[in-house]
């Protein structure tokens, strides 16, 4: 069972819509997990079984990289970059 | 525990339009956990759609120093802009928060600061909220992000 990290609240004209959400540990996204509207897009999403994190649909047939992990490929690519004068 | 801050910005509802966005600086990586958008004009009953991106340039945009929820915190490293004039570089499929919903609503989403949608410790990255699809009307709209660093 997927655990709940954050909270979403609609408030509007027909009433207030509540939803859990929780946080992809690879690609970073927001999701809804379950809300107490039937019509609202819910994604279950699953559990990565390298990392044992929550991970969103999208992410499930990819390959395990934390998002964590991600964010320091990114600056060491940006440190390359900066390196060679190609600072963006 | 981590500082935290919260920057508030407004901007009109049209397609492809920036209201917010927190800029990152290289030695610190925000984590955004709180967003609150709600229309701050009479709304139309129209729709729209809004989506939290990654950019790796800011654009232009009102200046918004983030104040810290802890006034015993220093300066926030982070930087916030809102309504942008020139949008930001943002970088394709990188959607990280999608939501849609009528005018007349608010929307509020929260998470604890540890499971935030977090930006690079690169300067000038960082995340922005758009207006990806405007039904119609132009109400102004107001969002407050709060992050922490």
């Amino acid at each position: 069972m997927i655990q709940t990290t954050g909270y979403a609240t609609i408030v509007g004209h027909k009433g207030t819509v509540e939803v859990d959400t929780y946080t992809c540990a690879h690609c970073n996204s927001a999701r809804y997990l379950k809300s107490t509207d039937s019509k609202v897009v819910c994604d279950p999403g699953g559990v990565c079984r390298n990392c044992m994190a929550q991970i969103c649909s999208q992410c499930l047939a990819k390959e395990c990289l934390a998002f964590e992990k991600k964010l320091d490929l990114y600056e060491r690519r940006q440190n390359l970059f900066k390196a060679m004068g190609l600072e963006l | 525990m981590q500082r935290r801050y919260a920057s508030t910005g407004d901007q009109n509802a049209a397609a492809t339009v920036t209201i917010i966005g927190i800029t990152s600086a290289a030695t610190i990586r925000p984590s955004v956990y709180f967003l609150v958008i709600g229309s701050a004009a009479t709304p139309a009953d129209q729709a729209f759609n809004l989506k939290i991106k990654r950019f790796t340039a800011a654009g232009t945009s009102t200046a918004f120093t983030p104040i810290a929820l802890d006034p015993a915190d220093p300066a926030a490293l982070a930087a916030a802009g809102y309504n942008h004039t020139v949008e930001p570089t943002y970088t394709a499929s990188s959607d990280l928060l999608s939501v849609s919903f009528n005018q007349q609503n608010t929307f509020k989403w929260e998470t604890l600061p540890q499971f935030g949608l977090k930006a690079p410790a690169t300067a000038a990255n960082g995340l922005g909220l758009q207006f990806v699809v405007v039904s119609g009307g132009t109400a102004l709209c107001e969002a407050t992000f709060w992050h922490a660093e």
